[in-house]
């Protein structure tokens, strides 16, 4: 998929699918890509900067654990990073019920 | 693969900050190697040899030295910016400071350069009273017959009256010098009457206003001295005296009357020495001044 479709909404599906449970960025990753039956692949280079940025922004708490002798850092959603994702979401649904308006018109005269 | 000994990623940042969190680095080159671990795992399932493994988790998962770079920076940036701006402010503040200290020293010398300057002036000015306001030079010209006649030496100044601040009297006398000239000094200012006594004796009075200013000069112009001429009086003693007296022993009394006794000259009314009479005693053949008019009164012996 065009990554300019993806990169205004990289960081509401990473927060959708931190809010499933706590989580690491090879995980996010993978359920991103199963979920959307593969059109949808975040790339390394986008996926951390946007963690990183939601974890100073101080919507999602994290913790290290240790797995199979590695540090691994997970992302845990807390109360704000929820009404932000709520938030997301809700512009998301306004604005592709939009967009989906418009194309089905279009759609409809041709 | 053990990624998590692999400091690569790390190695594009810069030189540790000293406002840096201690565990940024490490935390950062953890978190991706345990992505490239996981993703390396991954492809180990589809393919055995870890080195095309390897190769193609890299492959997907892109530059992790620019990665790392990237997220060291973010979490660095606001510190950075907030450094930078502190040291652009430090550095305005002490380029101002330097600014504001050097325009002080240049005011100052310039102030300094300024008053240097009054205080010379004022020390010329101390030093050249004729320039103050409270005094003025006075000095008197006296010149004879006409203001191109040659200079009348011998003439008597006198100045009389009052200044206006304080409020003295001042009564000055000088004699006019060979050039005719003589100078009274430094008068304050004031009303004051000028009297001029020519060499012949002849009085005059002008009225002078002294006023602050420069040095002033008051030219007079004086009647020439009337030379003298000898008298020879020739008595014909009358009869009845003869008969009395011895001539030998006979005397006479003048009195030599100014004629006029008051005339103009120049700009002033001039009045004549002794126009209330002056008696002198001659004996016979004695010499005298010829302007004035003698008149005998009486005669004795």
């Amino acid at each position: 998929m065009n990554t300019k479709l993806i990169a205004g909404t990289v960081e509401m599906l990473i927060l959708d699918v931190i809010a499933q449970g706590p989580t690491y960025g090879y995980e996010i990753v993978q359920v991103v890509t199963e979920r959307s039956s593969g059109s949808v692949e975040l790339k390394e280079g986008s996926l951390y900067p946007a963690l990183h940025r939601l974890e100073r922004r101080k919507l999602l708490s994290t913790s290290w654990k240790n797995v199979d002798g590695r540090r691994r850092k997970y992302y845990k959603l807390n109360v704000a990073g929820q009404r932000f994702l709520d938030s997301k979401k809700e512009e998301w649904a306004q604005f592709s019920s939009g967009v989906n308006g418009v194309l089905g018109v279009q759609l409809g005269l041709a | 693969m053990d990624w998590h000994n692999n400091r690569d990623a790390l190695s594009d940042l810069p030189p540790a900050e000293e406002d840096e969190p201690t565990n940024l680095r490490q935390d950062i080159a953890d978190e991706l190697a345990d992505h490239l671990d996981c993703a390396m795992q991954h492809e180990l399932q589809e393919s055995s040899n870890e080195e095309q493994a390897r190769s193609k988790a890299l492959k997907k998962f892109g530059n992790p030295r620019r990665i790392a770079a990237q997220l060291w920076f973010d979490w660095m940036k606001e510190k950075i910016m907030t450094r930078r701006l502190n040291q652009v402010t430090t550095t305005l503040l002490a380029i101002t400071c330097v600014a504001a200290i050097c325009i002080l020293f240049v005011s100052l010398r310039q102030s300094q350069a300024t008053n240097l300057a009054i205080l010379t002036k004022l020390e010329a000015l101390s030093t050249q009273p004729a320039a103050t306001l409270d005094w003025t030079e006075f000095k008197v010209a006296c010149v004879t017959e006409s203001l191109a006649g040659s200079p009348a030496e011998g003439c008597k100044i006198e100045l009389i009256g009052k200044a206006i601040n304080p409020n003295d009297d001042i009564t000055l006398e000088r004699k006019t010098n060979a050039g005719g000239r003589v100078s009274l000094g430094l008068i304050r200012p004031g009303e004051y009457s000028l009297r001029i006594t020519s060499p012949g004796g002849d009085l005059a009075i002008r009225n002078v206003i002294v006023q602050p200013g420069p040095a002033r000069t008051e030219t007079i112009v004086c009647p020439a001295t009337l030379p003298q001429a000898d008298v020879s009086f020739e008595i014909a003693w009358p009869a009845e005296v003869l008969e009395k007296f011895d001539e030998s022993s006979l005397l006479i009394h003048c009195v030599f009357l100014p004629n006029p006794s008051w005339y103009s000259f120049g700009d002033e009314d001039w009045v004549r020495d002794g126009a209330s009479g002056r008696m002198l005693t001659f004996l016979k053949d004695v010499k005298s001044t010829s302007r004035e008019v003698p008149r005998i009164l009486a005669w004795t012996h």
